[in-house]
Parts: structure tokens; C-alpha cells; sequence
């Protein structure tokens, strides 16, 4: 196993960005069909894509973390989730979700995509 | 609907059922249980749970409840959060502790430190999530009643 006091809170912080993209879609799909202000949606966006470049950029400083492993895991997982948010993605489309509403969801499925699949092969490598 | 409550049942039965017993087995026990349940686990349930999001939610666009006129729309939102909270716990924790077991098995010599720590992971994630499932029938419950 890699070093416990080493490694950097990945799965905590992913946590939090998972929790703000779906308080962003929780705001939005609360307001069908009305019209609602996209801000809120694209502060909790923003707020949690920094924190996956954050959880990106502090466990690329770890020394020894099992990189094979961590890309061994998490490229399939990518390649899955990015089909499960496709299929996400093609039902907002199918129930006319268009213009603003549609860019911020679509980026959020976009973090979503990315942010499991590094929680997924971190969980494993930091075992490994 | 039928997927809804095999979600419900199989997290529930996870944790407060399949936990409490594998907590008493040996160790030898516990790692030939966990071999041949977690690859079914790792099917069944991502199954189960994508079913009943795409169907509950379309099925509420049909029929109008996802509104925000519709009369319960307060109970709706709560229900969003539940099922929010539920999704990100486990995606946070129960899937990547899931695979993690799957691949530590994988190995010829399983580390059983390991192993257990994921698996109670699992277990109590799961037990957690149920209790957020009961939530989520006692406010569909509510609803219903009007």
C-alpha cells in the first residue's frame, strides 16, 4: 500500500465536487419549467471543477503512488461513465433541456465523467 | 418501480443483514463469501440504480409531478437531495471500495487487511444508503397519501 500519511484527501474532496454539480442540478431541475437564473448552477460548476483541478494537481505530488495501477483502473472506468453520461446527456436532449441549462448540465456530466473514474483507480492504487 | 424497491431491498439487506454475518465469519469464510458476491454486486447494482433514475424521472416528466407547480413539489425537491446524498455516497465510496475488492482478489495472494477494510467500507456505505432509501419511501409515502 502506498504510504496512508502520504496521500492527499482525493476521495473527500472528489466527494465535494460530486455534491456540488448535483446541488447545481438539483437548483435547475427544481424550477421546471420555468425559467430560473443559471448563476447559482454555474458558481456550484465552477466551484467543482476547481476542485477536481485541485485533486488533480495534489496527487500528481505524490512520490510512489502506483501511476500503472491508477491508469490501469481508471481508463475503463472513464470509458464506462462516459457512456453512462452520454446516456444522461441524450435524455436531457430528448426532454427538450436547450441553451444555457443544457451547457451547464453537459460540463457537469463532463466532472462527473472524470471525477469517478479518478476516485475509482485512486481508491484501488492507494491499495495496491 | 420494481427496480426502485430491488434497490431498496438489496442495499438494506447488504447492510443490516449480509454485514452483521460476514462480521461473524472467519476470515477464510469471509474472503470466499466477498469472491463470489462483489462481481455479482458490481453488476446488479449500477443496474438497478440507473434503471430507476431514468425510469422515475420520465415517468415523472409523463406525468407532470416534476413541475415545480405540481402540489408536493417541496417533497419532490426533498426527495432530489435524498437520492443526491445517496448518489454521491455511493459513487464516492461504495463503487471505488467495490472494484477495489474485485482487484484485490484478482491477485494470487489477497491481502485480507485489505480486504476487510473495503468490505466494511462496503458494508457500512451500503447500510447508510438504506437508511436513505427508507427516507425516500417514507416521503414517497407521504406524497401519495396527499
Amino acid at each position: 500500500m502506498t504510504e496512508e500519511t502520504s496521500l492527499p484527501p482525493v476521495t473527500q474532496v472528489g466527494m465535494v465536487s460530486l455534491a456540488l454539480i448535483v446541488a447545481g442540478g438539483i437548483y435547475l431541475s427544481s424550477h421546471i419549467p420555468g425559467d430560473v437564473s443559471l448563476m447559482p448552477a454555474v458558481i456550484l460548476l465552477v466551484l467543482s471543477a476547481l476542485l477536481l483541478a485541485l485533486n488533480f494537481l495534489a496527487l500528481a505530488r505524490v512520490k510512489n503512488f502506483r501511476w500503472k495501477r491508477f491508469f490501469d483502473v481508471a481508463k475503463w472506468s472513464f470509458l464506462a461513465y462516459l457512456v453512462i453520461a452520454g446516456l444522461i446527456e441524450y435524455a436531457f436532449v430528448r426532454n427538450d433541456v436547450t441553451g444555457g441549462t443544457l451547457v451547464v448540465l453537459t460540463l457537469s456530466l463532463l466532472i462527473f465523467a472524470i471525477h469517478v473514474p479518478m476516485m475509482i483507480g485512486f481508491t484501488v492504487a492507494r491499495y495496491d | 418501480m420494481a427496480f426502485g424497491a430491488a434497490w431498496t431491498i438489496v442495499d438494506l439487506f447488504m447492510g443490516f443483514v449480509i454485514g452483521p454475518i460476514l462480521g461473524r465469519m472467519s476470515v477464510p469464510a469471509r474472503i470466499e463469501l466477498t469472491t463470489k458476491l462483489m462481481p455479482k454486486m458490481v453488476l446488479i447494482m449500477p443496474t438497478v440504480v440507473s434503471v430507476t433514475l431514468a425510469a422515475g424521472w420520465q415517468l415523472g416528466v409523463e406525468m407532470g409531478t416534476v413541475d415545480s407547480s405540481y402540489y408536493h413539489h417541496g417533497l419532490l425537491v426533498a426527495s432530489y437531495v435524498v437520492v443526491g446524498v445517496m448518489a454521491v455516497i455511493a459513487l464516492g465510496l461504495l463503487e471505488p471500495a467495490n472494484i477495489a475488492i474485485l482487484i484485490e482478489l484478482k491477485k494470487p495472494a489477497p491481502n485480507p487487511a485489505v480486504i476487510e477494510k473495503l468490505m466494511k467500507r462496503f458494508i457500512y456505505t451500503s447500510g447508510i444508503i438504506g437508511l436513505l432509501q427508507v427516507a425516500t419511501l417514507l416521503i414517497m409515502t407521504r406524497i401519495a397519501a396527499g
